[in-house]
């Protein structure tokens, strides 16, 4: 017969109401957000996310100048396709903030920690992908809306640029969605965070020089019909074709792209496709950590 | 110099998935030229375009940017560089150890394949693969070097590297005319016009810089890049988490 | 026979004071530099082995200041606190390059000396990135022996070691100590240091808190009467309280505010709740008047 004994210390069980699984989903979610852009963070940590963000506003300062000073009637970016014109800034962003949002996390190995709490591998993943996804919707959508306010403030045609902001902020967020499953993703599977950010910008980079040649009416399949299709291999141009489609955009620097709502729809699927490709390849990756 | 350092810098460099990036680019790059060859033919003006736009332009800075930060910043970020700095071997050494493995791979990885990419794009004269050599070369050392010193500065060494490259390079360098001169491109073309000679105009070969300028400005930063690295390695502070 | 001088030593990163005003000795034989997770002594070790200047006073090895010059480390050998290592290499060939950075004449026959002194034979010819966190210590150690250095700095060396392992590098330290080696290794857990140090130095939110072999530090803290300040709603009945009570041995009062010295530490925390209640007594404040050595004291008694 043992001897042991197991003293009551006196710690008494939880049994009140417990936050549910929305809250947790919620903190995890803030939580990441706040770090994207360095809050909570010491000054080091602050300084990429908000220069990356200040440059976004860089065209729309000067538009606004112009529209202003020169009395330009409008102004010189459409709200729909200054994504695609600051496409190397947000690439950056994304490529910088991503590693900084996964992959500190398996390389801590604090992943354990999470998903031996009431947090499962899907909730971790929603969460990270949203907190991506809302800021970099929120270093587009932010120029672009001080653009509208600066044009009603010029009393330009209130309805005409109504429209095209909302549009601007569609396009937006399909954009934020996008790149943040396609940066998360990559960062997910090179834990390494500056080969990640690497990995990302020049992933990123390459697609979009090869749209360019491809896509270009000079370039060696200029010819096809295929060719707007082509430059859907650039996560930019697809969002592009899906702006022309369905949100009235002029389109990016005169690029051929299909305009009617069929070629919208392919270039819809394909959007699907890329974006649940990648979630599901950051879920697998998740899962293997889980279950280790 | 170390061959000690060289060996390990050589072999942490082409481990693994960062080699796989590093193989990635030269091969597309390959690829697209001879894609642009196979529509233009040997075309010299064509291939000059193609190789100053898309192969100086964007995948050289890209490649040096991962070798450059490639050799010294995973050992900063991961604190493994202590095993270097606690040793009788002086910061210069390190530096110049690691920037000479960093300068073969920018060979092997940036140089050569511009001069391949050229030939294949259609620019099959030798004066134009000599001058896309040598401004490969000079352009590869430079970004390198530079690249280098900001991975010792900065944990943003990557993206800090790309702003440089095109941000300042090809986007500022349209508007203003002046940035176009403080540029590691520009620099290493003015070369390229010389060798091309009477050339130069139907190839479309024009430096922002003379000769002298670009090179003096390139020799400048090199040895600015190795002395500061060397400055910045024997003041680095690993243990502070950020 | 090398002997570290810290003297008046401060450090800060910004606003955050990691070490305040130091000053030790660290001579031959085996040091153990103890204290909680976060008291400085990473920041300790990185100033003694010249990877961080201090922010004030002088750090010097046999006289000479400490700057972190590459001779420097022909007499130091450091096992950094840091798991990275380069994993693509084996044990054997991260050891042997080490030896070569060294510029040892015979880097083969040293790296195999030092692989064998942390029994680490066997597993030499794996790659590191596959090695346990106990192996990736022992290799650690390796690197820094395999110059045979005067001065071992070692952090938080048996992190992640199993007790087998770990009794084997306590015999080594003990070995180097008595060859007239200076050893410093730094520890959250007493045990450890308690074992194998000579010496012990004790370092609480960066402030040198003690130092001496451990039996005398431990004497002279649990001997040493408590001062408390306490404020509460009524200080008289209090204190009348407190010498009935007989947990304390002299209460004094004045300007509002009650000064306790207590003989017993462990009874009298204990007590005063108990006699505060009995005596319906609101305490309104209650701090020990010596606040380092109070840290260091529950450190030491909560963990022996």
């Amino acid at each position: 017969m043992s001897s042991s004994v197991i003293h009551d210390l006196g710690f008494r069980h939880y049994d009140g109401d417990r936050l549910g699984r929305s809250w947790k989903f919620r903190s995890l979610m803030v939580e990441t957000l706040r770090g994207i852009f360095g809050l909570g963070r010491p000054a080091k940590s602050k300084v990429m996310p908000w220069l990356l963000a200040t440059f976004m506003f860089a065209p729309a300062l000067v538009s606004t100048i112009v529209l202003f000073v020169a009395g330009s009637g409008e102004h010189l970016f459409d709200y729909r396709a200054y994504a695609m014109n600051m496409a190397f800034i947000i690439t950056l962003f994304v490529a910088a903030r991503a590693p900084y949002a996964v992959s500190r996390d398996l390389r801590d190995g604090t992943m354990p920690l999470y998903l031996s709490r009431p947090v499962t591998y899907g909730d971790y993943v929603w969460a990270k992908f949203t907190a991506m996804t809302i800021a970099t919707f929120m270093i587009i959508a932010a120029p672009i809306t001080v653009m509208f306010i600066t044009a009603v403030l010029a009393e330009l045609p209130w309805g005409e640029n109504l429209g095209a902001w909302a549009g601007g902020l569609m396009v937006a967020l399909f954009v934020a969605m996008l790149l943040s499953a396609i940066s998360l993703a990559i960062a997910a599977v090179t834990p390494r965070r500056g080969l990640g950010i690497a990995a990302i910008a020049a992933s990123l980079m390459i697609v979009g020089a090869i749209a360019l040649i491809l896509v270009e009416p000079y370039g060696p399949t200029g010819d096809l019909a295929i060719t707007p299709y082509l430059g859907a291999v650039d996560p930019y141009l697809l969002v592009n074709g899906i702006a022309v489609a369905f949100f009235e955009s002029p389109g990016w620097e005169g690029l051929p792209t299909a305009t009617d709502a069929g070629s919208g729809l392919i270039f819809l699927g394909l959007y699907a496709v890329i974006v649940s490709t990648c979630v599901a390849v950051l879920m697998r990756r998740y899962q293997k950590v889980g279950g280790a | 110099m170390n061959s000690v350092i060289i060996t390990l810098t050589r072999r942490a460099l082409l481990g693994k998935r960062r080699a796989l990036l590093l193989m990635l680019l030269p091969a597309l790059l390959l690829g697209i030229a001879a894609l642009v060859g196979a529509g233009n033919g040997a075309d010299a003006a064509g291939a000059s375009g193609f190789i100053q736009g898309f192969a100086l332009g964007t995948l050289v800075p890209l490649i040096c940017l991962l070798i450059g930060t490639g050799v010294i910043g995973p050992e900063i970020e991961d604190q493994s560089l202590i095993y270097l700095l606690a040793k009788p071997v002086r910061r210069g050494t390190i530096v110049l150890s690691k920037l000479a493995v960093a300068y073969g791979a920018a060979v092997v990885f940036a140089v050569i394949p511009t001069v391949a990419a050229t030939w294949l794009a259609g620019g099959r004269e030798a004066d134009v693969l000599l001058a896309f050599g040598v401004t490969a070369a000079l352009a590869s050392v430079t970004y390198v070097t530079v690249f280098f010193l900001l991975a010792t500065l900065t944990r943003n060494a990557v993206v800090v590297g790309l702003l440089y490259a095109v941000l300042w390079e090809t986007v500022l360098g349209g508007y203003a005319p002046g940035v176009r001169a403080l540029s590691v491109r520009q620099w290493s073309l003015a070369p390229a016009e010389q060798i091309a000679g009477t050339q130069a105009a139907t190839w479309g070969i024009a430096a922002e810089v003379g000769l002298t300028t670009g090179l003096i400005a390139i020799a400048a930063t090199i040895v600015a890049g190795i002395v500061f690295s060397s400055r910045r390695l024997a003041r680095l502070q690993l243990n502070t988490s950020e | 026979m090398s002997t570290l001088q810290l003297n008046a030593v401060s450090r800060w990163y910004g606003n955050v004071v990691a070490v305040n005003d130091v000053t030790m000795t660290i001579g031959p034989g085996v040091t153990g530099l103890l204290g909680p997770n976060g008291a400085g002594k990473s920041t300790l070790i990185g100033m003694m082995s010249g990877f961080l200047p201090p922010s004030a006073g002088t750090v010097t090895l046999d006289g000479e200041p400490v700057t972190g010059a590459p001779e420097y480390y022909r007499r130091v050998g450091m096992v950094p606190e840091a798991e990275a290592m380069y994993d693509l290499l084996t044990g054997w060939e991260f050891v042997l390059a080490n030896a070569r950075l060294h510029k040892l004449p015979n880097p083969q026959a040293a790296a195999g000396n030092a692989i064998d002194l942390v029994d680490m034979r066997e597993a030499a010819g794996r790659p590191i990135g596959k090695y346990s966190k106990g192996m990736k210590q022992r290799i650690k150690m390796a690197t820094a022996l395999v110059h045979e250095p005067d001065i071992l700095l070692l952090d938080e060396p048996f992190n992640g070691m199993d007790p087998r392992q770990r009794m084997h590098l306590m015999e080594l330290l003990t070995e180097l100590g008595k060859a007239g080696k200076t050893v410093l290794f730094s520890s959250h857990i007493l045990e450890e240091v308690q074992e194998i140090a000579n010496t012990i130095e004790v370092v609480v939110s960066g402030r040198h808190a003690a130092s001496g072999d451990f039996r005398s530090i431990r004497r002279l803290m649990t001997e040493r009467p408590h001062q408390y300040v306490i404020r509460s709603s009524d200080d008289r009945a209090l204190a009348a309280a407190i010498i009935a009570d007989g947990s304390a041995d002299a209460v004094s009062l004045a300007q509002g505010v009650l000064d306790v010295q207590a003989v017993d530490f462990g009874r009298f925390v204990h007590a005063l709740p108990r006699l505060a209640t009995t005596s319906k007594v609101r305490l309104l404040e209650v701090t020990p008047a010596d606040e380092s050595l109070e840290s260091v004291f529950s450190y030491l008694v909560a963990r022996s």
